[in-house]
């Protein structure tokens, strides 16, 4: 499969007082036609490697290539083939939505007539075609955001670059943009994405770098991610709190951890190996015992225990209230 | 070349709409230099002796058009500055646009207000009867010359913009530096009454040559205050607009190449 993004021993140190290392060493290699998604609490480096991707930011040392040309040799190249959203949106503020759309596809070199086409056609599919003739300025949070996302994308673009490209989007806007984003890959498009939230990480991306302190420090899909922080767990909530002890006793049968219970919600979760089995078995003897169950449910850790538990600074799996 | 002439077009075309949406800022090209003009050659008029005679608000119209030359320096700072908070300067660099385009857009509509400034007072002066521009080609002549001078000024203000990257160092420190080099010159003040080392310093001052030499087209006589270019500030004040565009042109294109280093 043809590598779109390739990145080996990327090293970034910016000057001033706190000089620190941004980036110690970053290797990525991401395949032609996936999203992969570079997770990271703030500072971590994400924006940094998506700022030397988008040839904006020089490295101090490491080789990076994009869509098969040299980020540092032939960043023209690279420029022609790239779009980028980045953390703010980069649109301009006194020209209206369409003129922004025009101006980029001229600087891409589109012509004319298709900059025009393609411009209206980005401006109806993310809903500002009645937004479009009227000064940026204007707009919403929401509407910019979607306007730079449709300049990042009016090139048509093999790769793209999107930094928190759905920060402080409600939830439609963010569902919209989502859509958006999967149309460009089913069209053979390769997306590097940013992003804080866990479950937009886990909704797009085919796999997953994690990133702390300015090295990778997990990769993997998803599901290879979640693996990692452990089994399948099981949490059941009684209906009524006098049977939580109850409760907590047949699990702990099941499982050879501890269970965790939460008394508030009356809920206890224990971790399960024997997958869909094991469930027949429990929901059998809990009905023996005659507890009645409000909810019954067998999850992957999430995305969220996934991260806490690679970046460190955060309880184990199954925090909340947890009484060991 | 035919990418780099859209290119430059676009960018320009981009600066252009800014200029008509944002009235304040050409009211500060049309409405100022011919309030300034009309003010100072009103309220000093009958006060200020022009060496050679001569009336003083035709003298100081070369002055006021010099001043708003240089004053792009802080205009292209800011607009600058502008583009890096907004996000709108890393859109362009991600673009395939030559870094010479996206300069060479904002000057020629930068000079374009010294164009601007220079037509409204001229006719501010005319109108009140101050003998500006008698020979048309002489006049295109002067217009070219603070063009020049105004692209210099534009493209020193576009590297101190990415230097300084904000605002608030722009406008504490930029005009600080351009007014000794306006007001030390001839633009506004005949030099003939400074003391012997000063007038050395104001004949010498580029901006002084520019100044004479568009007064010297415009046809009224500035003989005394070039002393400092052995009598012809002609070419001096030309050979200063190259030299001022042939180093601050590669410096801002440079400092658009290391823009994206810190944030």
């Amino acid at each position: 499969m043809d590598i779109a993004i390739q990145a080996e021993g990327l090293r970034k140190r910016y000057g001033g007082k706190q000089a620190k290392d941004a980036l110690n060493g970053v290797d990525l290699s991401v395949p032609a036609g996936t999203i992969f998604g570079l997770l990271g609490p703030n500072g971590a480096g994400k924006t940094t490697i998506v700022r030397i991707l988008a040839t904006l930011l020089s490295a101090d040392s490491g080789e990076a290539g994009v869509a098969g040309f040299d980020v540092r040799r032939q960043p023209k190249e690279v420029r022609r083939r790239i779009g980028l959203t980045g953390q703010y949106a980069a649109v301009d503020e006194r020209l209206t939505g369409r003129e922004n759309l025009r101006l980029i596809g001229t600087l891409y070199h589109l012509g004319r007539s298709a900059t025009r086409v393609r411009a209206d056609e980005l401006l109806e599919q993310l809903d500002l075609t009645d937004a479009a003739d009227r000064p940026v300025k204007t707009y919403s949070g929401g509407m910019r955001r979607r306007l730079d996302l449709a300049a990042s994308l009016i090139a048509e673009p093999p790769v793209l670059f999107l930094d928190e490209p759905t920060t402080g989007l409600d939830l439609t806007s963010r569902l919209t943009l989502w859509e958006v984003i999967r149309g460009q890959v089913r069209g053979g498009a390769t997306v590097l994405l940013t992003t804080q939230y866990l479950e937009e990480a886990d909704q797009l991306a085919d796999r997953i770098a994690v990133l702390n302190n300015g090295g990778v420090i997990a990769e993997g899909t998803p599901d290879e991610l979640k693996d990692r922080v452990g089994d399948d767990r099981l949490r059941v909530t009684a209906a009524s709190a006098k049977d939580v002890i109850e409760l907590t006793k047949v699990l702990s049968r099941f499982s050879g951890d501890e269970p965790l219970v939460d008394e508030e919600r009356r809920t206890v979760s224990v971790s399960m190996t024997e997958g869909v089995r094991g469930i027949a078995t429990v929901a059998t003897e809990l009905a023996e015992a005659g507890i009645p169950v409000a909810d019954f449910q067998l999850s992957r850790p999430s995305m969220d225990e996934v991260f806490l538990s690679l970046t460190g600074d955060a309880p184990q799996p199954v925090a909340e209230g947890a009484v060991a | 070349m035919t990418e780099f002439v859209s290119d430059t077009c676009a960018i320009a075309g981009r600066d252009l709409r800014h200029l008509l949406r944002l009235p304040e800022k050409l009211i500060g090209f049309t409405v100022m230099p011919l309030a300034m003009v009309l003010g100072l050659g009103i309220l000093f008029g009958g006060s200020m002796r022009v060496p050679g005679g001569g009336e003083y608000g035709a003298y100081v119209s070369a002055g006021v058009v010099t001043s708003m030359a240089v004053s792009m320096t802080a205009l292209s700072a800011l607009g600058v500055v502008g583009d890096l908070q907004d996000g709108m300067f890393d859109r362009l660099r991600s673009l395939p646009v030559s870094r010479l385009a996206v300069l060479c857009g904002r000057v020629a509509v930068d000079s374009i207000l010294v164009v601007v400034a220079m037509v409204s007072v001229a006719s501010a002066a005319g109108i009140v009867g101050w003998p500006v521009g008698a020979r048309p080609h002489a006049v295109l002549a002067g217009m070219g010359l603070e063009m020049l001078l105004g692209m210099g000024c534009s493209c020193l203000g576009i590297f101190l913009g990415l230097t300084f990257r904000n605002a608030e160092a722009v406008i504490s420190v930029v005009p600080v530096c351009l007014l000794p080099v306006t007001f030390l010159s001839n633009a506004f003040v005949p030099p003939d009454g400074l003391p012997g080392w000063l007038r050395d310093v104001v004949g010498w001052n580029p901006v002084t040559a520019v100044t004479s030499t568009v007064r010297g087209l415009l046809s009224t006589s500035d003989a005394a205050s070039t002393a400092g270019f052995f009598g012809h500030p002609a070419p001096f004040a030309l050979a200063f607009c190259l030299v001022l565009i042939a180093l601050a042109a590669p410096a801002a294109t440079r400092a658009y190449d290391r823009a994206g280093a810190a944030r």
